[in-house]
């Protein structure tokens, strides 16, 4: 128990180095940071786009399937409207977009700053005065902050896409225009406040705890794999439970 | 009001290593600016650690070890970081950034400190091509720093290390991962730089190369330095036949 606290205290120290380094010495680094948060940006979130927004559309067919084959067909647009306004955009569209995210990135993180550090670059670039807190942490939390919230508007753009597709194709008992007076009925700016608030903590969890596992490999490489796994096992079970407890506050 | 007694580039006090074992002879060491020094010895690990902990990597066990002043071992990481802007640093295995070309390498630090410097990006890459050039490096400057054989990653370390322009030269393992040629490039580099007025301090186990790089030696027996003199007239007994490796030449 002390020793997950540690960790999750490690988690936000690694944080707070990162945001530090953005005012410590500002002339430093400038465009190579810079470049450094865009190639992160590019990868997370750029390259992501396309999954996301197959993923999210494809859930949201699904729904709109299964409502419309369930439900009574009066009841049909304000059942799919209220089902994407809670279900998809305050619950599903943060956490299933941090999953999305973590796959891709986090692994990704995790090794690439585990090889650097046990090479012994981690350590060259403070050699050379460069401070690895803006150089390499900056940029990942930076980077995948921006990719989380990003990819939660994307998947909830495609979300309100592929139902308004959906109803359209399914010949739901109801209009496209039905749909968009439901929906912006119940997609409330607290809702998509909720959404950018979790997909915010997401982004900073993934950077944090695959930053954390990266750099703890040291000496032996042979740890890196099994770092990898813990890393995106711990994402998935923070996001989760930051998930419910943001969940909890906003009711 | 200029200083009087300018303080010495190194000035070990008593030091005690972490890897020390009870009662070891404290060490005590005064490097005057200018000089090039070369701690030689047979064994690389400990004389790595000295090194290591002049430059602020590792923390003495316990004494004071001052590089222009400033205590490296009670120094905070911030103060470290300033102070390594006048450092370069070679380590053994030359910590290259393994995502980056070698000419990115090499030009790594002078973009990072560009706007600090004052260097445009001409400026920038003019200097690149100078330590590129001072390195032998023109062959292989565009390839990947990962691919590279290691004799050119050290060479691409030391000119890295060089390019700033600091006003001390750590040299973990000069010989490390080094075949002929890559030798007499690294003798070339010290023979240039010599005349800079830069310090050097450096460890080696390599007696035969060592000699050649730096004016004055000193022989660590164990913890004991039994020899502190110029590195010419090492007596041939405390260096044992056959350490001197490979064949050599300054060309």
């Amino acid at each position: 128990m002390l020793t997950d606290l540690g960790r999750i205290v490690s988690y936000s120290t690694l944080g707070v180095m990162a945001a530090g380094a953005i005012f410590t010495r500002p002339r430093e680094g400038g465009r190579v940071v810079r470049a450094q948060i865009a190639r992160q940006i590019i990868f997370s979130a750029w390259d992501g786009i396309p999954l996301v927004a197959l993923i999210a559309g494809m859930m949201t067919v699904s729904i709109v399937v299964i409502v419309a084959t369930l439900a009574p067909a009066a009841s049909t647009p304000e059942l799919i409207g209220s089902l994407l306004a809670t279900v998809i955009v305050r619950e599903l569209a943060p956490l299933t977009t941090a999953v999305i995210v973590a796959l891709r990135s986090c692994a990704a993180v995790t090794v690439e700053l585990g090889y650097m550090s046990w090479r012994g670059e981690v350590e060259a670039l403070e050699t050379m005065a460069i401070d690895p807190a803006k150089f390499l942490l900056l940029p990942r939390f930076a980077g995948l902050t921006i990719a989380s919230v990003s990819l939660t508007i994307v998947f909830t753009a495609t979300v309100f896409g592929a139902a308004a597709a959906g109803v359209r194709l399914l010949d739901v008992d109801s209009s496209v225009e039905h749909l968009a007076t439901v929906l912006h009925t119940l997609v409330s700016a607290t809702a998509m406040s909720v959404a950018v608030i979790k997909a915010t903590a997401f982004g900073l969890i993934i950077a944090s705890v695959s930053c954390y596992h990266g750099l703890s490999v040291r000496s032996d490489i042979t740890h890196l794999p099994r770092r990898a796994t813990r890393a995106l096992v711990e994402v998935l079970v923070l996001c989760t439970s930051v998930n419910v407890a943001i969940t909890l506050i906003a009711l | 009001m200029s200083d009087a007694n300018p303080p010495a580039a190194i000035e070990i006090r008593a030091l005690v290593l972490p890897s020390d074992p009870p009662g070891a002879t404290p060490m005590d060491l005064t490097v005057e600016a200018g000089e090039t020094v070369g701690l030689l010895g047979d064994d690389q690990v400990r004389l790595t650690q000295i090194i290591r902990v002049v430059g602020g990597l590792e923390r003495p066990a316990s004494g004071t070890v001052k590089v222009f002043g400033v205590d490296v071992g009670a120094a905070s990481r911030q103060t470290l970081l300033q102070l390594r802007r006048t450092i370069g640093y070679v380590s053994v295995a030359g910590g290259l950034l393994s995502n980056m070309t070698v000419r990115d390498n090499v030009a790594l630090a002078l973009h990072y400190f560009q706007d600090e410097d004052g260097r445009g990006p001409d400026s920038v890459t003019e200097r690149c091509n100078e330590l590129i050039a001072l390195g032998s490096l023109e062959d292989v400057a565009d390839q990947p720093a990962s691919v590279v054989p290691a004799e050119y990653q050290k060479c691409a370390a030391y000119v890295r290390a060089l390019g700033r322009n600091p006003k001390l030269l750590l040299v973990e393992d000069p010989a490390a991962f080094l075949h002929p040629d890559g030798r007499s490039t690294i003798a070339r580099l010290h023979a240039k730089v010599r005349g800079t007025g830069i310090t050097i301090l450096l460890a080696d186990d390599d007696v035969g190369l060592a000699q050649r790089l730096v004016e004055r030696a000193l022989w660590l027996t164990g913890d004991t330095i039994s020899y502190d003199g110029p590195s010419a007239t090492l007596p041939r007994e405390l260096a044992p036949s056959g350490r001197t490796m490979l064949p050599f030449d300054i060309r």
